[in-house]
């Protein structure tokens, strides 16, 4: 399927600064008319629906920008029956705020190739909604430790160590909600990770018109075999929660029994949305992430050898002739 | 090019600020430095080498004058060599008779400074100018040994301390048994280094003019090639909510107390007394000129 406008016939997206659909060519809002495949013939992971071109989409690409005619092809069967998102957070960083927030990071970086930041090289940064499996979880823990307080004193020749023993004893129910965990093999796991946080307040029922404009891709992995990350992270921040509840000021603290149960789970699945920037230097990829809610970014500038030499060089002979300079006239 | 201008703009300014303020301060030093000039009128004997033991040629003699006219500007006090090959036990003796046989050449060096009437800024008889006088008497005396003495006056009798006399003494004694030349021109330099300008000049070995920059440039390496953006900023509660965290059981029971005791060792020590320092072995002369200095023999 893809979104046209019924007054102009373009190709309508979903526009991140008014949060509503708009036409890139005419204005309209929420003008939107959705065109689906017909025929036994059709398939939409075959042909461009909208010129016909072949296109060539990855094995989980539900969302994508056809090369031929620029528009904004959803690929049905992606988005539907068991891939039907139950959530999706719409994009509240448009492409223009989302170069700004790139070249205001690294722009500083002197160390960087000059077309890094290009208006011509950012303006291939794309949308995309990302899939993730968000956790719901009730945790239980339990943990036993001894502890000891020591005190110190000196009176006349003898010092004097005072040793107090006490038991530590914690149990825990924690309810987890929305831990995510992306569903892409594509999008690297810490990178994800680093995305975080969210802010699910912002979180609606998914709507197919809300793609447009966007890349996207249905989960890879089904929420049962992802569940894994989620349970140890929970275990984890449950087993740190219980830690950071110990405030007596303990010399030794020695655990004797930890327990951490994942009494129940569910999930839903969702799209949440991160720019994507791309960029090639001396055949390496570096990959750029940022929130496309939040604005977090996520990535390291690459660097030239020869900038970073030629500056480190200018600094040195500066240095060392102003040293040089200054010791002889002391 | 021009991002590597403006990125290093304030660099060049700063240090381009430094390097016009040192030299100025170094012209302004120079100019200043000119101004301190010999004033003796008492003594207008110009020479300084007194070759009577003959062991120097006459090249190297006009060598050492040329050096030591050079390194009395900068050390602003006499600097006379008096080599001899001769005893000086009736000399020394007729001065006072328990002198020990290694000072009959302090007694020598006193008089021979004293009687020329040397010292930077000696105008009358009564001053003690500065300055300093090397005798090295290559006469074995009866104790069979050759007896050297350097007698320190004025200036340069407040600022060496025993300690810098036998340093200069030992550089001395480095060389002179088989270059006196270099053992003389050692201890020009020697006055020159610890007297006057150049002993505040601050001595930094070579290869920290090379070292410093060289942090310096792996310190901005560091901070500028570093490019990672993102850090984490989620914690274990941020997934928990504000009701998430619920304690069924939290406290910590007092079990037991125990009291342990250790005596302590005290060690009765006493503190050291502060050395004394500066100048080094003062004495009248008899001329009644006062006098620092040391000797070696060899």
């Amino acid at each position: 399927m893809f979104f046209r406008c019924k007054n102009c016939g373009g190709n309508i997206v979903y526009n991140p600064d008014k949060g509503m659909m708009v036409c890139p060519h005419c204005g309209g809002e929420e003008t939107q008319d959705k065109k689906t495949g017909e025929g036994e013939n059709y398939n939409s992971l075959e042909t461009c629906l909208n010129c016909g071109a072949p296109i060539k989409p990855g094995p989980f690409t539900s969302a994508e920008r056809c090369e031929y005619c620029g528009h904004y092809l959803i690929h049905d069967e992606r988005v539907t029956g068991k891939y039907k998102p139950s959530e999706l957070l719409p994009f509240r960083i448009s492409k223009e705020k989302a170069k700004e927030i790139l070249y205001n990071a690294f722009r500083k970086k002197v160390f960087a190739p000059s077309d890094f930041l290009s208006n011509q090289m950012l303006e291939k940064m794309e949308g995309m909604y990302v899939p993730y499996f968000l956790y719901d979880m009730n945790v239980n823990g339990e943990f036993e430790a001894n502890a000891t307080k020591t005190r110190r004193w000196i009176s006349g020749d003898i010092e004097y160590t005072e040793t107090s023993i006490f038991r530590i004893h914690r149990k825990l129910a924690a309810k987890f909600n929305r831990v995510p965990v992306d569903a892409s093999d594509v999008m690297p796991d810490d990178s994800m990770d680093l995305m975080e946080p969210y802010d699910y307040a912002d979180l609606k029922d998914f709507r197919e018109p809300d793609l447009s404009g966007f890349y996207s891709e249905c989960y890879n992995k089904t929420s049962d075999e992802l569940a894994y990350r989620a349970e140890t992270r929970a275990r984890n921040d449950a087993s740190k929660i219980i830690r950071n509840s110990i405030t007596g000021a303990y010399t030794t603290i020695t655990p004797m029994y930890e327990n951490i149960d994942i009494a129940s789970r569910s999930d839903k699945y969702s799209l949440l949305p991160v720019w994507q920037y791309i960029y090639s230097y001396k055949n390496k990829l570096y990959t750029y992430y940022i929130n496309g809610q939040t604005g977090k970014l996520v990535g390291e500038a690459p660097r030239s050898m020869g900038k970073i030499l030629g500056y480190a060089a200018t600094l040195w002979a500066l240095i060392f002739v102003t040293f040089m300079v200054v010791m002889h006239a002391a | 090019m021009r991002n590597w201008f403006r990125f290093f703009r304030i660099w060049f300014l700063v240090c381009g600020i430094i390097i016009i303020i040192c030299v100025i301060s170094m012209i302004w030093n120079k100019q200043n430095a000119v101004n301190y000039e010999r004033v003796n009128t008492y003594c207008t004997e110009s020479e300084r080498v007194f070759d009577y033991g003959d062991v120097l040629t006459d090249e190297e003699e006009d060598k050492l004058r040329a050096l030591i006219a050079e390194k009395e500007q900068v050390a602003h006090c006499d600097i006379i060599l008096l080599t001899m090959k001769e005893s000086l036990e009736e000399y020394a003796k007729s001065y006072d008779p328990n002198v020990p046989s290694n000072q009959y050449v302090m007694i020598k060096a006193d008089n021979f400074y004293d009687e020329y009437g040397f010292g930077w800024n000696k105008t009358k008889e009564s001053d003690d100018g500065d300055g300093c006088i090397l005798l090295d008497n290559w006469f074995r005396e009866s104790d069979g040994k050759i007896h050297t003495w350097l007698s320190t006056s004025g200036s340069v009798e407040r600022q060496f301390s025993s300690s810098t006399i036998d340093r200069i003494l030992d550089d001395v004694y480095d060389y002179v048994e088989y270059d006196p030349y270099r053992a003389y021109k050692t201890y020009v330099e020697d006055i020159a280094r610890y007297m006057g300008n150049e002993e505040t000049k601050l001595e930094v070995p070579i290869y920290v003019y090379f070292v410093i920059p060289t942090i310096v440039a792996i310190i901005f390496i560091a901070i500028y090639a570093s490019g990672k953006e993102g850090k984490k900023t989620v914690n274990e509660s941020t997934y928990v909510g504000e009701n998430g965290i619920n304690f069924e059981v939290m406290y910590d029971q007092f079990i037991s107390k125990a009291i342990s005791q250790r005596r302590i060792e005290r060690s009765d020590s006493g503190g050291y007394g502060g050395g004394g320092g500066g100048g080094g072995g003062h004495h009248i002369s008899s001329g009644g000129h006062s006098h620092g200095g040391g000797g070696h023999s060899r």
